[in-house]
């Protein structure tokens, strides 16, 4: 009876340790590929003028790194920089972005992008508060359904060669589709400084607008 | 806001002390994390705040990749106006008090 069990403990330890060394040594073969793989997602969620470079950058840093482990590790920490540095771009374009809404009434309004978005982020905020603490009456609610719904496109947007124009439109039908103003007339955006396009409006909607159409996003 | 301001974090200050102690050796990203032990989610947007603003200048290694059978390596180096101003922040952390304990 002695003899099987430690016939079975053996027979554990020594399949244990096979299948431990299967898996380590499938684990080292498959890794370096994995993380290629995982730095080419990574490099190609960039902004395209950057996107060639740190996918030849970190690849090449890839294959300084010693072992598998600190190779995923590495590939991992890439995906990391993406999102840093994709934040980073946007951040650029809201500061230097302003935009500014013409009313019917001849009133025009202008505001940074990072105003506006800090605006947007506070009154979504209060209004899902309100709504979800069942504070606000049926139309607010309706309202903050409409607000709150998802983060405005362009905030997630793989800025580019920065297209002035194309920044320009996507907030020109932000604002008009989620404002759902139709006192608005006119929204203007400046990058720099500098108008970078210009739409006019008819009961909420974008009627035309100083856009090549080979521009559109 | 001046394009050449940066906001110097722990980080940045080490990888700042490593290359002015040698500034004129152009180092790769591997190489710069493997020296101050930073992954490499925050090295690279740090490098990148660091040559937008001016104190870092990065250029690819001199090697033709298909000779070499590898891909190029990105060398960092501090540019003049950099060694000016990362001399300046090191020297603003060492004066501080009670700040020096985690550069050595």
């Amino acid at each position: 009876m002695g003899f099987l069990s430690s016939f079975i403990d053996w027979l554990i330890a020594f399949g244990a340790g096979f299948f431990g060394h299967v898996i380590a040594h499938d684990f080292c073969e498959v890794t370096p590929m994995v993380s290629q793989k995982i730095i080419e997602a990574a490099a190609s969620r960039l902004p395209p003028p950057i996107r060639d470079r740190y996918l030849e950058e970190w690849r090449r840093d890839l294959q300084d790194q010693t072992g598998a482990l600190a190779k995923l590790k590495w590939a991992l920490g890439c995906v990391i920089s993406t999102w840093k540095m994709r934040r980073e771009a946007t951040l650029d374009v809201m500061r230097r972005t302003s935009v500014e809404v013409t009313f019917e009434n001849g009133e025009a309004f202008k505001a940074n992008l990072t105003t506006l978005m800090v605006f947007h982020t506070a009154v979504c905020n209060i209004m899902r508060f309100a709504s979800w603490a069942n504070l606000a009456p049926k139309p607010i609610r309706r309202l903050a359904m409409q607000w709150t719904v998802k983060v405005p496109a362009f905030r997630n947007r793989q800025w580019g060669p920065v297209n002035n124009a194309i920044v320009a439109r996507m907030l020109e039908v932000w604002i008009s589709k989620k404002t759902q103003l139709t006192q608005i007339t006119k929204v203007t955006t400046y990058v720099d400084g500098e108008v970078a396009g210009s739409s006019h409006l008819e009961n909420g909607q974008i009627v035309d607008d100083e856009l090549d159409v080979d521009d559109r996003p | 806001m001046d394009e050449t301001h940066v906001r110097v974090s722990r980080p940045m200050l080490k990888v700042l002390k490593m290359m002015i102690e040698r500034p004129l050796v152009p180092f790769s990203g591997a190489e710069i994390g493997r020296q101050v032990d930073l992954g490499s989610g925050t090295l690279y947007p740090l490098l990148q705040r660091l040559e937008n603003a001016g104190w870092l200048k990065s250029e690819w290694e001199d090697v033709d990749p298909s000779e070499a059978g590898r891909p190029r390596r990105r060398l960092y180096k501090l540019t003049g106006r950099g060694q000016t101003l990362a001399g300046q922040a090191l020297a603003e952390v060492q004066t501080a008090p009670g700040v020096l304990a985690w550069g050595s």
